[in-house]
């Protein structure tokens, strides 16, 4: 889970401990093992993949303790970490944002690092920036119009990174706020179904 | 984990650069137009930079990289975000907010055309009572000599007195109008007794004459050689008058709570407003009386100055009445 500067907004990390937490319990009701990595500029904790419910209270610990920072992620360092104390095939699921265009790119071309040995899942909140053209009331000034051009570029440039993303394995997810929890215990269970793993 | 302070230069340089080259090119010529793929660039170099940024403050504390880069990723900014907007006369709107501040201001108008026939009725008094003071209230060499010798001689006159100086003076007219007007609302800033000086001053001198002029049996004569013009200049000499007022109104603030400034700030457009119209009309006056009020029965009949003068209040009425009405 990324907490650096940009999951630092409205309320996105919130959203994300709440949808991590109950990807755990899941995991957890499903006799899996589930781990959790949280990062910033560095990584922050790493908690190995165990089972049972008393590892599950020591993810909530760590997740709720979790602060946003006002740094930018190193996607290079928490890759090289998750590499090195990952052996075995695993399911890892991030929590990060990519709007931004220089993240993105790092993390596209970095990816590739975890996405030969591992199946990776990325969640993103999909922001009001990231709103399509055609959807909600019809635009009523020249501004409007323009602002949802604009979301829609933002939109268009978040597609090509899914597919950049999806070129090598990894599926990018636009999540919404009011329905990440779902989306995400989906996503896990959509995995196991298919034993993609 | 430190940054590669060397390799992270080596490899982000070059788009620090383009951004940098791509403002330049803004900063000489503001009004350039870019294709969307070189905006798209442009903001792409932006979130570029503005991303290194944040690194370097995560990361790094080098202290004239990030110099650099803050100046660069704020003229980007600056740019991206400008706020200003493009610069486009509306002139429906700039025709609307004359009449609508008129309205909005109508009792001030009220006022000053109160003070203006007080100092008219002054003027007629004055004049009547003691036709000696002609010198004192009306001092305009062409207003000395009485009414009935002037009125022959520009009935009688056989050469045109303005030929070849009708645009110099008209220009002198609209000029002296103009200075008149704000000169009623610059004096707004005494309280608004320096522009209750200037209307009752106006009304003295058109009172003076109007007396001077019907005493003599001369009506038909001023009613021609006045209404062309005077329709339009006297009430814009009012509206400069009532701008006059609105400032004075604004100053004192009575029954209001607010700070002055903000008051002030309250009243600007409507003073601007008012003061733009009536130089407006002032300017067609200067035409009016330079073209049509100087000529005289027999070159133009007074009934048709005076009808001219009628439709021209008229107009001027229901233009200040209805534009701009919801």
């Amino acid at each position: 889970m990324d907490s650096s500067r940009l999951s630092a907004r409205e309320g996105i990390l919130e959203s994300y401990v709440g949808a991590a937490l109950q990807l755990a319990l899941v995991a957890e009701r499903q006799g899996d093992r589930f781990g959790l990595a949280t990062f910033s500029n560095h990584t922050q904790r790493f908690l190995r993949a165990r089972s049972g419910l008393g590892h599950f209270r020591l993810c909530r610990e760590t997740i709720y303790n979790l602060k946003a920072e006002r740094v930018s992620p190193d996607f290079d360092e928490v890759f090289g970490t998750l590499q090195l104390n990952l052996r075995r095939r695993a399911l890892l699921v991030f929590f990060t944002s990519l709007d931004d265009a220089l993240l993105a790119e790092t993390f596209a071309r970095q990816i590739s690092l975890l996405s030969r040995r591992h199946l990776v899942l990325v969640n993103v909140m999909e922001s009001a920036d990231l709103r399509p053209l055609f959807a909600g009331d019809p635009p009523d000034t020249l501004e409007d119009v323009y602002g949802g051009l604009t979301r829609q570029m933002l939109r268009n440039r978040m597609r090509e990174l899914q597919l950049a993303l999806e070129n090598k394995g990894v599926k990018l997810s636009l999540v919404d706020s009011a329905r990440m929890k779902f989306q995400v215990a989906s996503q896990y269970l959509d995995v196991k179904r298919r034993q993609t793993l | 984990m430190i940054l590669d302070l060397a390799r992270f230069t080596a490899v982000e340089r070059p788009y620090w650069e383009e951004l940098e080259s791509v403002l330049g090119k803004f900063e000489t010529d503001p009004g350039l137009r870019m294709s969307l793929d070189q905006v798209q660039r442009l903001h792409y170099l932006y979130e570029r930079c503005s991303a290194d940024l944040a690194r370097l403050d995560t990361f790094s504390t080098e202290p004239r990289l990030r110099d650099f880069l803050e100046s660069l990723v704020s003229r980007a900014y600056s740019q991206i975000h400008e706020t200003r907007a493009r610069l486009t006369l509306r002139w429906k709107a700039l025709l609307r907010a004359f009449p609508c501040a008129f309205r909005r201001r109508a009792g001030a108008f009220g006022l000053a055309a109160g003070i203006t026939v007080f100092g008219a009725a002054f003027g007629w008094f004055a004049i009547r009572y003691d036709p000696q003071a002609k010198a004192v209230l009306m001092p305009f060499p062409g207003l000395m000599e009485p009414p009935q010798q002037r009125v022959a001689k520009e009935e009688s006159a056989k050469i045109d007195r303005l030929k070849g100086v009708k645009a110099t003076f008209s220009a002198e007219l609209m000029t002296h109008n103009i200075q008149v007007a704000v000169l009623a609302l610059a004096a707004g800033i005494t309280w608004g007794a320096g522009t209750l000086i200037v209307l009752f001053d106006n009304g003295v001198i058109l009172g003076a004459v109007a007396a001077d002029y019907l005493g003599a049996g001369q009506g038909a004569f001023l009613a021609g050689w006045l209404l062309p013009h005077g329709s339009l200049e006297i009430p814009a000499i009012l509206i400069g008058g009532q701008a006059g007022l609105v400032l004075a109104g604004a100053l004192i603030g009575w029954n209001s709570r607010e700070p002055r400034n903000a008051r002030l700030r309250a009243v600007t457009h409507d003073l601007f407003a008012l003061i733009g119209g009536a130089a407006g009309l002032l300017v067609c006056a200067g035409l009016v009386e330079s073209f049509v009020s100087q000529y005289h029965q027999p070159v133009l009949p007074y009934s048709l100055k005076i009808a001219f003068g009628v439709c021209e209040l008229a107009a001027l009425a229901a233009f200040l009445t209805w534009t701009g009405r919801e």
